[in-house]
């Protein structure tokens, strides 16, 4: 079945999400309370975040290999993608679930634009934006501790390896949003949730069978720790370029099994 | 109500619960792995550090922690947050005015719902890794530390259920409540030494958390069974504990007697 809105060009879906986003920046200042929430969340996230990474480092320089701003380098880069996407898609993926029973989601598939679109980029939550702001604190602190010299082409890189991690996280999103389509109610997004959370922390961690389960079969690996090691100057433009090839391979699963379960939708909910 | 009408309603909203999470099964058992996941990754975080050699928490004490942790959040866990919230944000909370029964009740039965089949549901887990790292669960188990264990879950499970009723008292004000109850479940989870034991905390930190209510959330319980507590600890422990219940139940019956006049059964 070949998906409404498929055809339109880059330029119509640029309109959309500035139509979008102006709708979401009236709503912020709606929800000021949300806005305030938000604003105290990140920092009741990051200071025991801090608390226990100096806990954990007990006063020595390295913890599985990683130095104690390393260390803080991957958390700041965890918590700038994880809250850019409750910021964008990740609300809107949790929902469907609820559009699907009550029915919402028959009227949003008449809509002129790819389901995929509908059902990820429908809504904006900026106040969780705030939240992001813990993570590039994080970063720039990484920054400030090591004697850091600017250049383009590691500001390039950074782009590059962040863009393919929060691009990782999408596609697992969606993966396991799509299967709502199937059953309702199936958790699998709160699993997924659980299981991105473990790149909160240096993959080093844990037993080497399980590291390579997270560089392949679930690649959570290239969501902070590889961005983490490309800014740390440990990783060349290859591990860049692996980066990104991975997030695409998946980004291009994530839309056949979003494709295969939609047809599946019996708009029974409504 | 009197005491048996209480218990008839409480014993229905509880069958009424566990069916409903039956009837979702799927959700359940990922979120409860979900959980399971999340409090593997920390007992690896802190597995890891005891290999550095600087005197913090030995490999048993972190097994041995998580492994409770693993037990005890399941038999504190509250939904009545989302209940009563969801309830008063819908103006659903109405019906509960009109109900021969205190809405408490059918928070309480959910909550109670809840805990039995997440505890059901690890126990499998807690049997297979008994299994496997034996040797590394060190704890202090007599008739005694049992009987003080059980009795702090039931104060752990009565300070977390007193906390979220306060906190949804915030949702007769605020309709967007999302957010707020992000940030009240993160405190709770960050303060309470799910993720960071107690243990391995400064001094400082640890003498001001001991006097506040997230300790007895969930770590005290766990102390008392990892062992090692002088009777003085654990009386303070229960008297500070107790005094919160007391101050808490005070706030929450204020605030319920402010906030209800306000209530307008109005939806979003």
């Amino acid at each position: 079945m070949k998906q409404k809105g498929s055809r339109r060009g880059i330029i119509y879906y640029i309109k959309v999400s500035l139509r979008i986003l102006k709708l979401s920046l009236s709503k912020t200042h709606t929800y000021k309370a949300e806005v305030f929430a938000n604003i105290l969340r990140s920092l009741v996230i990051v200071v025991p975040q801090i608390i226990a990474v100096y806990v954990l480092y007990g006063g020595m320089e390295e913890y599985v290999g990683w130095r104690i701003e390393e260390t803080f380098l991957i958390l700041g880069i965890f918590n700038l993608i994880n809250y850019l996407s409750w910021s964008s898609f990740y609300i809107n993926l949790g929902r469907l679930d609820e559009k699907i029973i009550k029915g919402e989601w028959d009227f949003l598939m008449l809509k002129p634009i790819s389901t995929i679109f509908t059902a990820s980029f429908i809504d904006l939550f900026l106040y969780n934006f705030f939240l992001a702001i813990s993570g590039i604190g994080l970063i720039v602190y990484y920054f400030f501790k090591v004697s850091f010299v600017f250049s383009w082409i590691l500001l390039a890189k950074t782009i590059v390896a962040l863009s393919a991690g929060l691009l990782l996280w999408y596609s697992i999103s969606l993966i396991c949003a799509s299967f709502s389509f199937i059953k309702t109610k199936n958790g699998l997004l709160d699993l997924a949730k659980s299981i991105l959370n473990i790149s909160r922390f240096p993959i080093d961690i844990w037993p080497s069978l399980i590291q390579v389960a997270f560089y392949t079969i679930i690649p959570i690996g290239f969501i902070s720790t590889v961005p983490a090691k490309v800014i740390t100057g440990d990783y060349s433009w290859k591990a860049v370029g692996l980066s990104m090839v991975v997030s695409l391979v998946f980004l291009l699963i994530s839309k056949i099994v979003w494709e295969r379960n939609i047809l599946k939708y019996s708009s029974t909910g409504s | 109500m009197g005491k048996n009408k209480f218990l008839n309603v409480l014993k229905r909203e509880y069958m009424m619960s566990i069916s409903y999470e039956l009837s979702h099964i799927e959700k359940f058992i990922a979120s409860s792995l979900a959980g399971i996941i999340t409090t593997i990754l920390f007992s690896m975080l802190w597995f890891a550090s005891t290999d550095l050699g600087y005197g913090g928490l030995s490999k048993e004490y972190v097994i041995s922690y998580f492994f409770l942790v693993l037990i005890v959040s399941k038999l504190t866990i509250d939904v009545s947050i989302k209940l009563v919230t969801g309830a008063i944000v819908t103006g659903n909370f109405a019906k509960y005015m009109l109900r021969p029964f205190n809405y408490l009740t059918e928070a309480i039965a959910a909550n109670l719902a809840e805990q039995t089949i997440q505890t059901l549901f690890v126990l499998p887990v807690i049997a297979v890794g008994c299994y496997f790292l034996n040797d590394y669960l060190v704890y202090d188990i007599t008739p005694y530390t049992v009987f003080l264990f059980l009795l702090a879950i039931g104060i752990a499970n009565i300070l977390k259920f007193l906390m979220a009723q306060i906190f949804s008292l915030i949702a007769f004000t605020v309709k967007q409540i999302y957010g707020l109850r992000n940030l009240h479940e993160n405190m709770l989870y960050i303060l309470s030494g799910e993720i960071i034991p107690y243990a391995s905390l400064p001094l400082i930190i640890i003498s001001i958390l001991e006097l506040s209510p997230f300790r007895y959330l969930l770590s005290f319980p766990i102390e008392i069974l990892i062992g090692g507590m002088r009777p003085y600890d654990l009386r303070i422990g229960f008297i500070i504990s107790i005094i919160w219940i007391i101050v808490l139940y005070l706030i929450y019956k204020i605030g319920y007697t402010i906030n209800i006049k306000k209530y307008e059964a109005e939806g979003i």
